[in-house]
């Protein structure tokens, strides 16, 4: 910002001097109308000699200045780059750090997704291979079950054909003791039922 | 007079068959050369009648209506058929611990292996050894598993 003031100051300042040039010049220019009225030669000859001075002095004054001007403008310039290289690299500093802060993030929450679905997932796998062993289990449970059913569905059936030639008699003893045990309870059916 | 019902009547369809004898019995103008059925000599004989007539007809219904209407029956399912004798001890002891006047539906089931099943009128009572064994079922396979 000060550079850019210290530049049109600049701009300013030689402007004012081309002004004060012009006007310097019509000056003279009126000067010289009102000799001619009034002096002579040699006045004349010390006018011109007056103007080429002050034409040289103007011209180097110029050219000084211009040379300061060119001097100030490099400077300007060159100070104008290092800063606008300083602020871009501040800015591309900037800007890939928050890049840089942005993509962490980033990273961080997919890590955090990642981790999250492969919990997820150990914790689905780990519920259905519990969820498996159970069934297994559920299943041998069942065939341990149905196999010592089945065992005892043919010792039933063994001993059905062998109580097949047991008469009435031979089992007397166990009909009578299981009627003696019962006969409280079927008793009081009866009665209620009567 | 209390009569007795005799053990070798056990079910009310002999009854019936009874009560329809007499009924015939009791219509019959000349009784002569009639042949009694055993279940009603034996009914005349367990109540000490040595003659049948009109009265003791009539006395006779009178009982085996009070059976029909008052004596509880049950189904009683064996596992094999009991002879006359054994059956008659069996209703003996029933009658004894259950009712005088009781009457068996009797059934038979091999299958029970031994021991019977009673049905009431309103429950099941199942004594049978199929049954014990089916409930023991773990003992039994663990002792074949054993043995």
């Amino acid at each position: 910002m000060t550079d850019t003031i210290l530049v049109i100051l600049t701009i300013i300042s030689v402007a004012t001097f081309f002004i004060f040039c012009l006007l310097a010049g019509q000056y003279i220019k009126g000067s010289r109308g009102k000799r001619n009225q009034s002096s002579s030669q040699d006045l004349t000859n010390i006018g011109r000699q007056a103007k080429a001075d002050a034409q040289e002095k103007i011209e180097k004054a110029v050219a000084r200045e211009i040379t300061t001007l060119q001097k100030t403008l490099q400077s300007q310039s060159e100070t104008i780059g290092a800063n606008f290289a300083k602020n871009l690299q501040s800015i591309t500093t900037q800007q890939l750090r928050e890049f840089k802060k942005t993509m962490d993030l980033a990273d961080t929450n997919m890590k955090k997704q990642a981790e999250m679905v492969a919990s997820q997932g150990q914790q689905q796998a780990k519920d259905l291979q519990q969820s498996l062993t159970d069934e297994q289990l559920k299943i041998k449970q069942k065939v341990l079950n149905n196999t010592d059913q089945q065992i005892a569905e043919i010792m039933i059936s063994y001993l059905a054909e062998v109580a097949g030639d047991l008469d009435y008699q031979q089992q007397k003893d166990y009909l009578y003791s299981s009627i003696e045990a019962n006969k409280d309870a079927i008793k009081k059916d009866i009665t209620n039922a009567v | 007079m209390p009569y007795r019902l005799p053990e070798s009547i056990y079910n009310s369809s002999q009854l019936r068959q009874l009560k329809s004898e007499l009924s015939r019995l009791r219509n019959l103008r000349s009784p002569k050369n009639i042949v009694f059925s055993n279940n009603l000599q034996e009914l005349a004989v367990a109540n000490g009648v040595g003659k049948i007539n009109v009265a003791t007809i009539n006395d006779l219904l009178k009982f085996i209506d009070t059976l029909l209407d008052e004596s509880p029956e049950i189904t009683m399912t064996l596992a094999s058929a009991p002879g006359n004798d054994e059956r008659a001890e069996l209703m003996m002891r029933l009658r004894r611990q259950l009712d005088p006047k009781l009457l068996v539906h009797f059934i038979i089931r091999p299958e029970l292996l031994a021991g019977c099943v009673v049905r009431t009128k309103t429950a099941v009572f199942d004594m049978s050894l199929a049954k014990a064994l089916r409930q023991n079922q773990q003992k039994l396979v663990t002792r074949l598993k054993n043995a």
